[in-house]
């Protein structure tokens, strides 16, 4: 088996100075009144600036967990998070997030719920006017800017969220499953915008999602972890060259890789 | 080119949750109206039922009339209507606010709703003989009731509004640089608007209740008094008129409600009627 590993098996760690993200032996313990949880143990991975990597794994492994935690939403047990050589202590606007959950404001329209963050940082109303303009055009939704949420579609609503968490400038874009609940066809139509967006902002991209197409199209490295209790059970390099505009064009070496993982995760 | 053969399409109006006309929907408030009163014309007009106990829509509508015709009528309905209100607002400016503490913070939750809880299945009505000891029986003794009958509820429903607002809506304002206060006023409060007006709705209800109960045990004036007298005087008539004028108080301000909260949240998913 080794042999058809060493292509997908990721590179040696890179230098501190290109590391955005670097978290080591991180655990997290859930304390009920009844049992204790050990919902990840020992977690260690780097992100380097700029990178594309996604978290794969089963329900309930903890990947909502790992990024909770690095958006500073929920403490970790044990170990340490560092983004940007920074301690991570809380949430911050550096580390924008989208969730799996619809998560738009339902009482501003589009376009006030892109503009949330930068009112809070108390920008001027012309320079927010101009980055709203510039992300609803990105995202698309030029259209919608002054409907609610729900005269929206699915799709419609994870794009604006996309486009609220980088209208904030993030330098650490962490996304939940962001396409999990659409159909086929949006998925696919909101992945090819997310690495367009990537490919522009350059922003880094922490990923969740238990997809593994997703996962080998969209990143440049995967985490792949195992549950009870949640760990990270392989690194894959998955800058491969499969694809070449959107088209997959490698499929062996899709396939092998894909095979390798759906071993994993069955095992 | 064979035209198309009409199929004829299964039964609308017996589908589950599905909408049906205006019309038949029209229809079906009416008959409901029309059942009550045609059972109530038997019963009266061919004296099943004693006149004392039960007069006929014609006496009822004449007394209608008379009363709201009388200055003095408007004058009950005037108290009536103050008592609901000073009691309610009272309800709601310190209710709100604990509620939406107690759906925020843990500590205030601990602080407030066990305690709301049992007061809560503690009849309001009994405390009218306490309430009557401590404040007499001025309008500080009614609004006083209304008070207890709403508050304890209204906070138990707001703090229970407030915890079940979306954690992750919360959590998307902390990374997009809410602070907490922020998230407070931001994010909880707007969030919370729709369901706050709902359940405001709902209080107002018991207001009336809680009114009438006040009004019943010990006053001298508004529309629980009425019926009180009328009582008194087996004039049977006007008790159905002090009820229905309540009703069509309730009703008019609970269409208040609803329309303002369409007005006011244009953006609310789902029911607001
Ligand atoms: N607040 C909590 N209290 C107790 N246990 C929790 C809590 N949050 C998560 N867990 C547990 O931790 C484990 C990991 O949860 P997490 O949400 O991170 O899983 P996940 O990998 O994101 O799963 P999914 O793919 O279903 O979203 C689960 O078993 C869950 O039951
Ligand atoms: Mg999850």
């Amino acid at each position: 088996m080794l042999t058809v590993l060493k292509d997908p098996i990721a590179r040696p760690r890179p230098k501190a100075e290109d590391i955005k993200i670097d978290v080591s032996k991180l655990g997290k313990v859930y304390e009920t009144k009844k049992n204790r949880f050990e919902a990840l143990k020992d977690v260690s991975f780097y992100v380097q600036n700029g990178e594309f990597v996604t978290f794969l794994g089963p329900s309930g492994c903890g990947k909502s967990t790992v990024l909770r935690i690095l958006a500073g939403l929920e403490e970790p047990s044990d170990g340490s998070v560092v983004v940007s050589g920074k301690e991570v202590t809380g949430p911050s606007v550096e580390r924008g997030m989208v969730f799996q959950s619809y998560t738009l404001f339902p009482w501003l329209t589009v376009r006030e719920n892109i503009e949330f963050g930068l009112k809070l940082k108390k920008m001027s109303k012309k320079e927010r006017a101009e980055i709203t303009d510039r992300y609803l055009k990105i995202v698309g939704l030029e259209r919608f800017a002054d409907s609610y949420g729900k005269e929206l579609s699915g799709g419609m609503k994870q794009r604006v969220a996309i486009a609220r968490s980088l209208a904030n400038n993030p330098d650490v874009l962490l996304m939940d499953e962001p396409f999990g609940a659409l159909d086929a066809q949006t998925k696919q139509s909101m992945q090819h915008l997310l690495l367009d967006i990537w490919k522009k902002e350059k922003t880094t991209i922490v990923f969740i999602t238990h997809d593994i197409d997703e996962a080998l199209f969209l990143s440049q490295r995967i985490y792949v972890m195992d549950a009870r209790p949640g760990r990270i059970a392989e690194e894959i390099n998955a800058d491969l060259n499969l694809y070449k505009d959107n088209e997959l064009v490698n499929v062996d070496k899709f396939m092998k890789v894909k095979k390798h993982i759906v071993s994993m995760l069955q095992h | 080119m064979e035209p198309p053969t009409k199929k004829k399409r299964p039964n609308k109006l017996f589908k589950i949750r599905e909408e049906i006309p205006k019309g038949w929907y029209l229809l079906g408030i009416a008959f409901a109206f029309l059942s009550v009163f045609l059972i109530w014309s038997t019963l009266s007009w061919l004296n099943v039922v004693n006149e004392i106990f039960l007069p006929t829509p014609f006496t009822v509508v004449v007394a209608f009339f008379e009363s709201i015709a009388s200055a003095e009528f408007w004058g009950h309905i005037g108290i009536s209507v103050y008592r609901v209100f000073m009691g309610f607002l009272l309800a709601c400016l310190i209710g709100i606010p604990l509620g939406i503490l107690a759906g925020t913070f843990k500590f205030a939750e601990s602080a407030v709703l066990p305690l709301t809880e049992f007061i809560r299945y503690m009849p309001a009505a009994a405390f009218i003989p306490l309430i009557m000891v401590w404040a007499g029986i001025g309008e500080s003794a009614k609004i006083m009731v209304i008070f207890i009958g709403c508050f304890f509820q209204l906070v138990l429903m707001v703090a229970d509004d407030t915890l079940r607002i979306n954690r992750d809506l919360l959590s998307a304002s902390y990374t997009l640089g809410a602070k907490r206060i922020q998230v407070i006023f931001k994010v909880i409060v707007p969030a919370l608007l729709p369901k706050l007006m709902s359940t405001m709705r709902l209080i107002m209800g018991w207001a009336w209740t809680y009114l009438i109960v006040a009004e019943l045990v010990a006053a001298n004036s508004g529309l629980g008094y009425t019926i009180m007298k009328a009582q008194r005087f087996l004039d049977t008539e006007l008790i159905f008129v002090g009820i229905l004028v309540i009703g069509l108080l309730g009703l008019t301000i609970d269409r208040c409600f609803a329309i303002a909260s369409k007005k006011l949240f244009p953006w609310a998913e789902g029911g607001n009627h």
